[in-house]
Parts: structure tokens; C-alpha cells; sequence
């Protein structure tokens, strides 16, 4: 799954502008993904300029 | 079902606070969604820079220091401005060695003998001012609000928020910026060039000593475009780094950049602040007529990057008093709000979106090196004419460099070479380029 790193994000949502199924998302000004929506393309990933965007291990999470 | 509005604007940045600001004036019934909670912070990289006293999109905006208003007479507007500002007196380019092409004179304009063609302004401070105001006059100010879809239905517009939320308008005025998912699910991206994924990032440093500084300064010969411009506070400045590859390394090449001279100096005493902007944006060419079922687009959600502060107001003025029109007369459609477009094709369209969507021109970095820059960056000493105006600016850069042509093929004949070969590199090749190293976001 997918976690922005809030140290590292600026909050520009150019996450939010790309993601193609609108799976992230601004809430009280923090940049935040869905996972139960993200199909994970890591598009996201790509085009933050600040790396904020990270594929997290769920098995970890959980 | 929840209720009708005559219009709703998605977006408070510059267009769309001024679009709920004109519909509140003009006593609409409308809304405004925002998805930041705090207006004021600008999070997203930007100058915010706003061309004064020169031609921009057919005005002439100027500020009224007396009353702290800026007048756009042309179109026959004011809006109140109560915020700190700094002058802006041109662009310069800047080559690796710190060669200078200059556009206005920064050390003149700073001892009054050139007056400036930019103020640099608190962005965020007008937009939550224009947003007080739209507020003040009963338009109701959705914030923290995502909008992630829009469709069609026969007597109205319906958004959906994060939370499931509609929305319903007569009309929308999307004001949702250069990557308008609006504007995407509309469809409008289907027909239109992918000129590339333009990434940049910025730093905000305090105490730096710059010289020539009161300028926009354009840094060539990096492995990405590197800018450097003033922030209001005085010895406050912002340094950026931007690529169309998104695999670039920004932050590195940032770094480099500083451990370089004469930018080490420049940088000694400086501290790095916490506020950090960045910016994705993916560049399609500008939309031809910005309305479909409804929906009108404005400033950067219909162009491509960078209508500037300028190009988001007046579309943002123009789309609200059309809507306004169109429901005085009972046309809710295209022909209602017809003065739109037509502001649209005679000022952004006709004059400059027809030629930027056929854009599309070779990297630098892959034709000349940072000695190459340095040598071109010796030839002009000579103060160029000052603009901030960005079609201007590129005109003065073929006008000062057009005189010395003869000199760089007698001097430098290889460099001459790689321009012209630059110059003629397939657009195909370079539109492929771009996509290869961008992200295309169609649906």
C-alpha cells in the first residue's frame, strides 16, 4: 500500500491532480490516500518531487 | 436533494476567488469549494509575481498605492490589496559562471531610476481577502472539500466531494488549476498535445546575498532549469529546481548548485526555512473553447501552465459576469455566457494558445554545455528593455541575441551549429521525449 510521508510532503497535491482513480485526497490540509481505493499504479510516486509518496509493506502496517 | 446553485466555483486560488467574488457582488446564489482548509498558505511553487504597467492578455493592470487597489482598466475593475509587496524590475538569465542576459536593470530600479513591472505579493493573503469578501456577500465557502467528479444532468451540474457530498449548479466555473481533474472528466483531455510533466520544487532561503536580486533569475546550464528570484522579506529568497523528466534529481541538483561559484558566496550566511513548496504539473495544450455541459474553465484549468496571476483574475471576473448574464436572460448554455468565450479566444486564445499547442521545443541541456551558455551569456552585456510580460520576454531574447549572430559564427561556429540543430530537432521527437519522461493522465 501506499502512505505519504507527511515529514517530506509540501501538500502541492500534484498526488492528488494524477492519482487516475482519486484515491488521495486533502483532509485538514494533510495529503492522505485511500487504500481501500488505490489500486496502486505508483503513479504517485513518480510525480511527487519531494519522494513523499511511499509503497509501505501491509503485512508491516499490520 | 440538495440545493440548486445558480453557479459554483471549484477552486480558490486567483481565478476562482475572484469568480466567487464577482458572483457574490453580483448577488448569486453561489458556492465555493475549496480542498485546502487554510487559504492563505500557498503550498505549491510559485513567484507570485503580478505584471504591472505593461500590455498582459490585452490589460493594463496597475496597483493604486494611495487606496492599495489594483485597477484593471481595460476590463473596468478593481480589487483591494492590503498586503506587504515587493518590486520585481525584469528578467535576467543567468549562466553557470554567473554571466548575465539582462532584461531590466535591477541595480537602477532599486535606486528609483527604473520603475519596476512587477510586484511580488502575498498571493494567499489576496485570495483569502477575496474570499472574506465573496463570503461578506452571502457565497457560501465549502473549504476542505475535494471535488473528485462532475457530470451532467438536464437542469444542472453535479459535483461529488471525498465524503460522497453533490453539489448542484446551473452552473460551474472550474477554476481547479493546471491539472483540472474537472477539465479531465469533462473529457477535454482527449483532444488535446501532452506537452510534458513539468516537476518543480523550492526552497525558501533567509540571508542570502545576491547581487543584481530584484529580478525573476532564470539559471541555465544546470541539469534542470534552476530559478532564483526575491521573496518580500528583505534577504529572503527562493530557489527552485524544475525538469520535464520526472526521474530528475531536484534536490541533488539544488545542492550542486550551491557547492557552485559565485552561488556558495551568494548562499554562505543563508539558513533554509521550513516552508517548502512543490509543483507537478502536466502541460496539454491550451483548450480552445473552455465549456462543456455547462462547465466553464478558467485560468489554468483550460490553458496549459501559467495563465499567471493575471490570465486566472480576468478570466475569473469575465466567467462570473458571464454567468451572470446568461441567467438574466434565461439562456443557461453556450450562448449565455457567450462574452466568455469570446474573452477567452480574442485575449489567451487566438494571440498565444494557438501557438503554444503547437509547441514543443528540444531540451537545451541536450544540445549545449554549461561552457556554451557561459560564452552565449558574454555576448549581450547591454541592458535589454524590461518586461515580466512572458511573451515579451522571449521576444527581447531573439532581439538581443539576433544583433550578435554574425560575431558567434565568426567566434564560435560549433555553438552556432548546435543552435541550428537544436533548432531544427524534430518536434516529434521531442513531444515523444516528453512523454517517455512524463505522465499522461487522459481519462
Amino acid at each position: 500500500m501506499i502512505e505519504i510521508d507527511k515529514d517530506i510532503c509540501s501538500g502541492c497535491c500534484g498526488c492528488v491532480d494524477h492519482c487516475p482513480v482519486a484515491a488521495i485526497n486533502v483532509i485538514d490540509d494533510v495529503v492522505v490516500v485511500d487504500n481501500d481505493i488505490c489500486m496502486e499504479c505508483l503513479i504517485c510516486t513518480k510525480v511527487c518531487p519531494l519522494g513523499a509518496p511511499q509503497v509501505v509493506d501491509q503485512a508491516i502496517n499490520n | 436533494m440538495s440545493e440548486l446553485y445558480d453557479v459554483i466555483i471549484v477552486g480558490a486560488g486567483p481565478g476562482g476567488a475572484m469568480a466567487a467574488k464577482v458572483a457574490g457582488e453580483n448577488g448569486l446564489n453561489a458556492a465555493l469549494i475549496e480542498r485546502k482548509t487554510d487559504i492563505k498558505t500557498i503550498r505549491r511553487i510559485c513567484t507570485m509575481i503580478i505584471n504591472i504597467d505593461e500590455e498582459n492578455f490585452g490589460e493594463y493592470i496597475t496597483y493604486n498605492y494611495r487606496d492599495k487597489r489594483f485597477v484593471f482598466p481595460h476590463n473596468g475593475f478593481s480589487i483591494k490589496y492590503d498586503g506587504p509587496y515587493r518590486n520585481v524590475y525584469g528578467f535576467h538569465i543567468v549562466t553557470p559562471c554567473g554571466n548575465r542576459f539582462r532584461i531590466g536593470d535591477s541595480d537602477k530600479g532599486k535606486r528609483g531610476e527604473q520603475p519596476p513591472v512587477g510586484l511580488m505579493i502575498d498571493k494567499g493573503l489576496w485570495c483569502q481577502s477575496m474570499v472574506d469578501e465573496a463570503k461578506a456577500n452571502g457565497v457560501e465557502v465549502y473549504t476542505n472539500t475535494n471535488i473528485n467528479n462532475v457530470r451532467k444532468e438536464s437542469d444542472c451540474v453535479v459535483l461529488t466531494d471525498n465524503r460522497g457530498n453533490e453539489y448542484r449548479g446551473k452552473f460551474v466555473i472550474a477554476a481547479d488549476g493546471v491539472n483540472s481533474r474537472i477539465a479531465r472528466k469533462l473529457g477535454f483531455n482527449k483532444d488535446r498535445i501532452f506537452l510534458g510533466t513539468y516537476k518543480d520544487m523550492a526552497r525558501t532561503y533567509v540571508g542570502a546575498e545576491v547581487p543584481e536580486s530584484e529580478v525573476l533569475m532564470f539559471c541555465m546550464g544546470w541539469n534542470c532549469s534552476i530559478s532564483l528570484a526575491p521573496e518580500i522579506p528583505d534577504g529572503q529568497f527562493h530557489l527552485s529546481a524544475a525538469s520535464y523528466n520526472v526521474n530528475d534529481e531536484l534536490d541533488g541538483e539544488l545542492d550542486r548548485f550551491l557547492s557552485c561559484e559565485p552561488y556558495a558566496t551568494w548562499f554562505k550566511n543563508a539558513k533554509l526555512l521550513d516552508h517548502k513548496t512543490s509543483c507537478v504539473s502536466n502541460i496539454a495544450s491550451p483548450i480552445a473553447i473552455p465549456f462543456k455541459d455547462n462547465v466553464l474553465l478558467v485560468g489554468d484549468a483550460g490553458w496549459m501552465q501559467e495563465t499567471s496571476i493575471t490570465g486566472a483574475i480576468i478570466p475569473g471576473w469575465s466567467a462570473a459576469n458571464a454567468v451572470t448574464e446568461a441567467l438574466i436572460k434565461k439562456q443557461i448554455n453556450k450562448e449565455g455566457i457567450d462574452n466568455y468565450l469570446k474573452w477567452w479566444d480574442t485575449y489567451l486564445y487566438q494571440p498565444y494558445g494557438k501557438r503554444l499547442a503547437a509547441g514543443g521545443s528540444a531540451e537545451i541541456r541536450e544540445f549545449l554545455s554549461a561552457d556554451d551558455i557561459d560564452y552565449l551569456g558574454s555576448l549581450v552585456p547591454e541592458v535589454q528593455p524590461t518586461t515580466m510580460n512572458f511573451f515579451m520576454i522571449m521576444k527581447t531574447i531573439g532581439r538581443g541575441f539576433s544583433g550578435v549572430l554574425v560575431k558567434l559564427q565568426e567566434e564560435r561556429p560549433d555553438i552556432m551549429q548546435k543552435l541550428m540543430a537544436m533548432r531544427s530537432y524534430p518536434k516529434e521527437l521531442v513531444l515523444a521525449a516528453k512523454r517517455r519522461n512524463g505522465c499522461a493522465i487522459v481519462t
